[in-house]
């Protein structure tokens, strides 16, 4: 196990380089300069001039690169061109809202998920597994922000039960925790249920049947916990869909998480703020790998061989 | 149509030594028996097929220019000449979403086309070199994977700007890192087969092995996950397009029209509504296709 964890944490850190690496080139390859872009038309050549020195943008750049680097994992991301606030503090404010809200999404839709497969799968092949998977199926090809308008034009314009924009208190969170949630919780039903399928139909539960164990026993105790196998690793693509999925819903109904400061700084061309998102998400998802390959070694010894 | 060619190859060779009555894509008839019994993929696939005549045939089907404005006509009820009423502009919204359709079918075809390529290349030339090679190419499809990928899309189309090619090239520089996974892992296990050693015997260079052997052996992972990204691909260029990072305007485009509409919620709610029924009505008919084909063509899930 423990040889197992040094070789998965080297190689998160070598993709983490590699991460960092495509950030900075990605950012660096936009057409324009971005000193033009915050100056105004008239600036003098000097003006520009200074601006570059003190971004260091007129140095080469693998010495950019490095201190990029460098300084992002000293948690110094520069300042934004616009709000002119350090790019670490506009960071850490988003990706608690985001996380708050991924969160509650993800239980939400993780609950639902477990719940619904489960009963799927026991009841597979009758009317309440259809009607399960057919919402499911729906929920998957739904777009995520076509969902959340719907639920403001009904529960928010229409019957005025929830607000549909800003977070004030609890009942803020509904609406977008329903809208994120729910296209996870069809995919997570779907494979809770094809996990439950494959884990009901071994010999030990056979066994456990024959032994008189009770029906509600045998789910939980030897097919819950081998069809969690397979749950853990889509937690971990779940959690990363919705964080994904979070940038749009915080767009939708105004809350200032990490996706809406993206948005708006592409919008605005605010190019250290881009670079800083784009960044420290991918750095969370390598983590969030990480955490889900070592569960896994945990769960399930075989992996920890291959 | 390489693959394709392949595998016709091998037939023309089985009928050269004159063994008859082998047919090496038995698999895909027994494939298509299995599938055709799915009523409900067969309806999709319909339904699909539908979508590609009436994203073709759009200019005959439009009842009219889904870019000419009426202003004094907007927000329209549905009626007889506007089947869905008219948006914020005076236009067609039933014109506007059948010229959608053409977005994201080309998306989900062109993006994918590109993303697959991608896909197999790294995929199998990490699985069959393995050693270096393949940990070189297993840490740049982590990297690659790594990046939240609306954000990576987003920050693609700011780069390039709007336009559909963009978007295909947005979609499909990401898009590849799950295809490259799962065929490494087929190749891993294709490697150490009988026929592999023997076409090296035979003196088969490693590229013709991997072209005539490694692929055609893939060829049903590859149909599977190609059909069943394909719908994730028009989510994200409706999520692009939603985003105004897609495709520019005035092209009609599913995501752009909720996006719009998404200003006259109080005005006009239903004009969200449609686009959206229009996208979920593809991506299902896609996930479901995609399922069938699978159950079809991986006999491991066939009894569940």
């Amino acid at each position: 196990m423990v040889k197992y964890f040094f070789k998965r944490l080297g190689q998160a850190l070598i993709v983490l380089i590699g991460v960092t690496l495509v950030t900075f080139l990605l950012l660096n390859v936009i057409p324009g300069d971005p000193v033009a872009v915050m100056l105004d038309k008239n600036a003098t050549p000097q003006a520009v001039e200074n601006l570059r020195h003190e971004w260091g943008l007129d140095k080469p750049l693998p010495v950019q690169y490095i201190n990029f680097v460098l300084n992002a994992f000293r948690g110094n991301l520069g300042t934004s061109y616009f709000e002119k606030t350090p790019v670490m503090a506009m960071l850490l404010s988003g990706l608690s809202a985001t996380l708050r809200l991924g969160g509650i999404a993800f239980i939400f839709s993780a609950l639902i998920g477990v719940v619904c497969g489960t009963l799927s799968a026991v009841f597979r092949g009758k009317l309440l597994d259809r009607v399960l998977m057919i919402i499911a199926m729906l929920g998957i090809s739904l777009p995520v922000f076509w969902i959340a308008i719907v639920l403001q034009i009904i529960f928010g314009l229409k019957l005025r039960w929830f607000p549909i924009s800003g977070i004030k208190d609890l009942s803020g969170y509904i609406l977008p925790m329903v809208a994120l949630g729910s296209t996870y919780a069809g995919s997570m039903a779907r494979l809770v249920r094809t996990s439950v399928l494959e884990a009901i139909s071994q010999d030990y539960v056979k066994t456990a049947r024959s032994k008189g164990v009770s029906e509600a026993v045998v789910i939980i105790k030897h097919v819950m916990r081998n069809a969690a196998i397979p749950i853990v690793t889509l937690s971990g693509t779940q959690i990363k869909s919705i964080l994904t999925g979070s940038m749009i819903i915080e767009t939708i109904f105004s809350i200032s998480g990490i996706g809406k400061i993206a948005i708006n700084a592409i919008m605005v061309r605010d190019i250290p703020v881009i670079q800083g998102t784009v960044l420290y998400t991918a750095a969370l998802f390598v983590v969030i790998n990480l955490v889900v390959d070592l569960l896994y070694g945990v769960i399930d010894p075989r992996v920890r061989v291959s | 149509m390489k693959m394709w060619n392949a595998l016709f190859n091998r037939n023309k060779l089985y009928e050269e030594v004159g063994i008859e009555n082998i047919d090496s894509t038995s698999l895909y008839k027994d494939a298509w028996k299995r599938f055709k019994k799915n009523k409900f993929a067969m309806v999709c696939l319909a339904a699909i097929v539908l979508l590609a005549l009436v994203a073709i045939f759009a200019p005959w089907i439009a009842p009219h220019d889904p870019y000419k404005q009426d202003v004094l006509n907007k927000f329209a009820e549905p009626s007889l000449l506007h089947p869905l009423g008219t948006d914020n502009y005076g236009r067609d919204i039933l014109s506007r979403i059948i010229y959608g359709a053409r977005v994201s079918l080309a998306v989900g075809i062109v993006a994918e086309a590109i993303a697959v390529t991608i896909g197999v290349i790294v995929g199998v030339a990490a699985g069959y070199y393995g050693g270096k090679v393949d940990t070189v190419l297993s840490r740049i499809i982590e990297v690659f994977a790594s990046f939240p990928f609306i954000l990576f899309a987003i920050a693609v189309m700011f780069i390039l700007g709007q336009g559909i090619i963009n978007v295909f090239i947005a979609i499909g520089v990401i898009g590849w890192t799950g295809h490259a996974r799962l065929i490494r892992s087929q190749v891993l296990q294709l490697r150490s087969k009988e026929y592999v050693e023997a076409a090296k015997a035979a003196g088969s260079s490693n590229f013709r092995i991997m072209l005539k052997h490694m692929i055609p052996n893939c060829l049903s992972t590859i149909i599977v996950i190609t059909t069943l990204d394909i719908p994730s691909d028009i989510m994200l260029e409706a999520t692009l397009s939603f985003l105004g990072l897609g495709v520019a305007p005035p092209t009609s485009s599913w995501g752009e029209m909720i996006s719009v509409a998404r200003t006259f919620l109080r005005q006009q709610p239903m004009f969200s509504i449609y686009p959206g029924i229009a996208i979920m009505i593809t991506v299902l008919a896609f996930n479901t296709l995609g399922d069938a084909l699978r159950d079809a063509l991986d006999p491991k899930l066939k009894n569940m």
